[in-house]
């Protein structure tokens, strides 16, 4: 946690010339106050079963240090959301639950990322079968090229499965469960691509949860869709909490208050606040949370 | 609540610091300098528009221009023209089509040498015009005049010297080129059976198509049959020779094959002797029908009905009777083989090695085009390394093509084909199989040639591919090759196939590499037919491009080709349109399946 901390505290022993107080000035000031305290995690979330917990968990992009000693542990079953302003570092989090960061050129660690007790970043765990247990959705709707049906059965396929009943199952099943069936059953065969924006990212889901995994990781899911396909997704985050353990990155905390049961702000790379989402909401306990959850920066 | 602090603002540009211009000066003046032709033209005629449209109708009317030339030239060659009889005014009776006409002006010393009552003529019409016409004619009748071509001027012809004769007939043969003559009497088996042109142009017509019914039966007996009999004897030696090189000349087992190969040697020659038999049979029926014609000139010979291809007296046909002719000539050439050194006739086989020759160089060049656009763009990292063999990859697409022709012939002929000919068809040897050129190391060499374009075009339908896809897929938990194979591959099919338009349109022109490494000037044999094992990879074949260059270049009958050179070139076009059109039209399919609508 040492670069960033420095670089504030030498911002605050070297004040502006002019010595005017700029906005950001302000937001750093407070920050840094509450940083001594931060994370400060509510007592409501001691009594919940973890299945994902970070500890001490550090990333690099090549010389950049995105995310700072965090350490938290997502309840089971649970609806979590990260909040955050823009760049605060939600993306990076959620992409390495399920080591999505891989592929990009230049990541580090430090930590560790624990799923069900196990270190993911262990030699003998596998990033294949790691990713398989997490259905991913990501900020804009990514239907492959192919027809719906296939896209809602990649996961089986990928796994060598060819039973058409069992595919059909499963597609039904996965389609049913995004609200997507009724709309769509009658064109499986038709181009994925010809589905509308809000149809397409509930088919992501449905594709994100055909391979019947533990957890849901959602980058931002509802970000590219208008407020009745937005409605409608976060309805049915609501039907899948319990079957799955839902983790969404929002930054639109309207979102984060409606549908999490837990909400975590990150703030510059750091865990500031973690708790149940209506005690987060009215008794936030650092001013920068206050701020944050009245709009008053991100 | 935190605010912005009150910020001072800090740009001032030029304009709004001086002094501000009154409403309505920029029309009555003040800024002078910018008044001038050049700014008014920046303002309002869009100069660059100017520009650029121009730049493009400039190329595209160039384009245009010579297509529209070679496609009239193409499309006029096979037109049935009148024939002309000119008396000159030194007797001589010239007969034939006019096949150009152009304007000069004649030596002085020529017209030093005629006499003075056409030199006055000529210098009369120069003086009119300032230039004489004169015209190309095709005499024909070759063996009788030893020339083609003749050039006419207007002022050689006596008077009242030019006539189109209605019973002319043209006579287009197998041999010696165009007859044109009259029609005297026609003879079967030595008896004259009609005479006078007009019976004779009715006897001519009802069995003529007899006639060209027997040669076809004639021509297959000759090749096929005969062929195959000499096919089934050189791979029963072929085996011999390969029993005595594994086993000693003096083997045994060579003993036998001998004794083996001889008694199927006598049963293949019989079979041969009644072979020919049949042949003469048939080449005398074919040969009792004969036509007795005389030329314009007075000089009377004999032509045989066999040799005929098609008779037609063109100064009385109507114009639609003119088009069937037409239609038949260009099916002709669409359909058969060339005769006469190519300069008449057919180009079939230089189509089918064309086309054939394209699509085993698309077949060739894409996989591994795709597999190592694939690799550069999927699998390794960036870096120098990966830099280099992008800008190595650039630089092979700008290597003039008869590079890839001499390391395609010392690569694949001498070496590669060398070594097999050594090791399956050493019974052949010395006479080589695959270790000289064919449409295979053709469309291998040309499939080298064309591999930069499938690459570039790959890779960036690759770097086309949004990210997005590839990390959906990842997060199924697919791997890298799962994630290629099923989502970016797909994805990026247009663009291969827009890679593979290219590598055909450059492909399906080249020349200079092909005449080293297959190509030849006639091959009968086509790469494939009903010979086992069918398909002969190892076979010459003929080319549209190389035809081309053979007819207009190497051709012993240059004026008679020239027709020919145009339309094989429009057909070239025509075909490599084709071929692109059809790849088009898959990749609008593939668009539609894989892009689908946008929003």
């Amino acid at each position: 946690m040492s670069s960033v901390h420095n670089h504030t505290i030498n911002k605050v022993e070297n004040p502006p010339a002019n010595n005017s107080q700029s906005w950001e000035q302000l937001q750093l000031d407070l920050f840094e106050e509450d940083l001594k305290q931060a994370p400060v995690v509510h007592p409501g979330l001691a009594k919940e079963p973890a299945i994902i917990e970070l500890d001490h968990f550090g990333l690099w992009y090549g010389k950049k240090k995105v995310l700072h000693d965090i350490s938290m542990a997502i309840p089971r079953g649970k609806i979590t959301a990260i909040i955050g302003p823009s760049g605060c570092g939600k993306s990076s989090l959620i992409r390495s639950i399920n080591r999505m960061n891989d592929l990009l050129d230049g990541v580090r660690y430090e930590g560790d990322i624990r799923v069900h007790g196990e270190s993911i970043f262990s030699a003998s765990h596998d990033v294949i079968e790691l990713r398989k247990r997490m259905g991913m959705v990501f900020q804009k709707p990514n239907p492959f090229p192919m027809s719906v049906f296939e896209n809602v059965v990649y996961p089986l396929r990928i796994d060598g499965i060819r039973n058409r009943t069992i595919l059909e199952q499963a597609c039904e099943r996965a389609l049913r469960a995004a609200a997507l069936w009724e709309e769509v059953k009658d064109r499986l065969h038709t181009s994925a691509l010809e589905l509308s924006g809000g149809q397409q990212q509930r088919l992501c889901i449905a594709r994100a949860i055909a391979g019947d995994p533990e957890v849901l990781l959602l980058d931002e899911p509802c970000s590219a869709l208008d407020p009745v396909a937005t409605a409608k997704i976060e309805d049915l985050f609501d039907s899948l909490a319990g079957q799955y353990t839902l983790v969404i990155v929002t930054h639109n905390m309207q979102q984060a208050s409606r549908v999490s049961d837990f909400t975590a702000l990150l703030y510059l790379g750091r865990l500031l606040e973690f708790g149940p989402t209506v005690e987060l909401f009215s008794r936030p306990k650092l001013r920068t949370t206050e701020a944050y959850i009245t709009g008053r920066f991100g | 609540m935190m605010s912005y602090p009150p910020q001072q603002e800090t740009f001032s540009g030029p304009e709004a610091s001086s002094e501000r211009m009154p409403p309505g000066s920029f029309i009555t003046g003040g800024r002078e300098q910018f008044r001038t032709a050049a700014w008014l033209a920046a303002a309002y005629n869009e100069p660059g528009l100017w520009l650029t449209g121009g730049a493009l109708v400039v190329a595209m009317g160039m384009i245009i221009l010579l297509l529209g030339y070679i496609a009239w030239e193409g499309l006029a060659a096979f037109w049935p023209r009148n024939v002309v009889q000119i008396q000159l005014f030194d007797g001589t009776i010239v007969c034939g089509e006019v096949v150009r006409v152009e304007r000069y002006v004649p030596q002085p010393s020529l017209l030093e040498t005629l006499p003075d009552e056409i030199r006055q003529k000529a210098q009369r019409l120069l003086g009119d015009h300032g230039s004489i016409r004169r015209r190309l004619v095709r005499i024909g009748n070759y063996e009788l005049t030893g020339e083609h071509f003749r050039w006419v001027s207007d002022f050689e012809i006596a008077s009242d010297g030019e006539s189109y004769p209605a019973s002319i007939t043209v006579f287009e043969r197998r041999a010696w080129g165009r007859f044109f003559g009259f029609l005297q009497d026609f003879v079967t088996a030595e008896q004259v059976v009609a005479s006078g042109s007009e019976r004779v142009w009715e006897e001519l017509t009802r069995v003529h198509p007899q006639a060209l019914a027997l040669w076809k039966k004639l021509r297959k007996l000759e090749w096929r049959d005969m062929g195959r009999i000499n096919h089934r004897m050189e791979k029963a030696r072929l085996q011999l020779r390969k029993v005595e090189l594994d086993y000693g000349e003096e083997s045994p087992e060579a003993a036998r094959g001998r004794a083996e190969w001889e008694k199927l040697q006598a049963a293949l020659e019989s079979e041969a002797a009644e072979l020919r038999q049949q042949i003469e049979l048939v080449r005398n029926r074919l040969t009792q029908w004969a036509l007795r014609v005389s030329t314009a000139d007075g000089r009377e010979t004999t032509l045989l009905l066999g040799d005929i291809v098609r008779a037609y007296q063109p100064n009385r046909l109507f114009w639609w009777q003119k088009l069937a002719i037409y239609r038949a000539r260009v099916w002709e050439f669409l359909t058969d083989e060339p005769r006469e050194a190519n300069s008449e006739g057919g180009v079939f086989p230089a189509i089918f090695g064309t086309v054939l020759m394209t699509l085993l160089m698309s077949i060739g060049v894409v996989p591994f085009g795709v597999v190592a656009a694939l690799y550069l763009r999927e699998y390794a990292k960036s870096g120098w390394a990966v830099s280099a063999v992008r800008i190595a990859v650039n630089n092979l697409a700008g290597v003039p093509s008869i590079v890839f022709g001499v390391f395609g012939l010392g690569f694949f002929c001498y070496t590669v084909g060398a070594t097999i000919d050594q090791l399956f068809f050493s019974a052949r040897l010395p006479a080589p199989t695959y270790g000289s050129g064919g449409i295979l190391w053709a469309s291998l060499t040309l499939a080298l040639l064309t591999l930069p374009v499938v690459i570039v075009a790959t890779e960036e339908a690759l770097a086309a591919v949004p990210n997005s896809m590839r990390e959906g897929s990842y997060a199924c938990g697919a791997t890298k090759w799962q994630t290629i194979r099923r989502v970016v591959l797909p994805r990026a099919m247009p663009g291969v196939l827009t890679g593979m338009i290219l590598a055909m349109a450059r492909g399906a022109g080249e020349v200079a590499p092909l005449m080293l490494v297959g190509v030849v000037k006639l091959a009968p044999e086509l790469p494939i037919d009903d010979q086992f094992p069918f398909f002969h990879p190892e076979r010459s074949f003929m080319h549209l491009g190389f035809h081309i260059y053979d007819l207009g270049f190497q051709s012993q009958n240059a004026e008679a080709a020239r027709p020919m050179v145009f339309a094989t070139a429009l057909l070239l076009v025509l075909i490599i349109f084709t071929l692109n059109l059809a790849a088009i039209f898959i990749r609008a399919r593939l668009r539609r399946r894989f892009l689908g609508a946008r929003f």
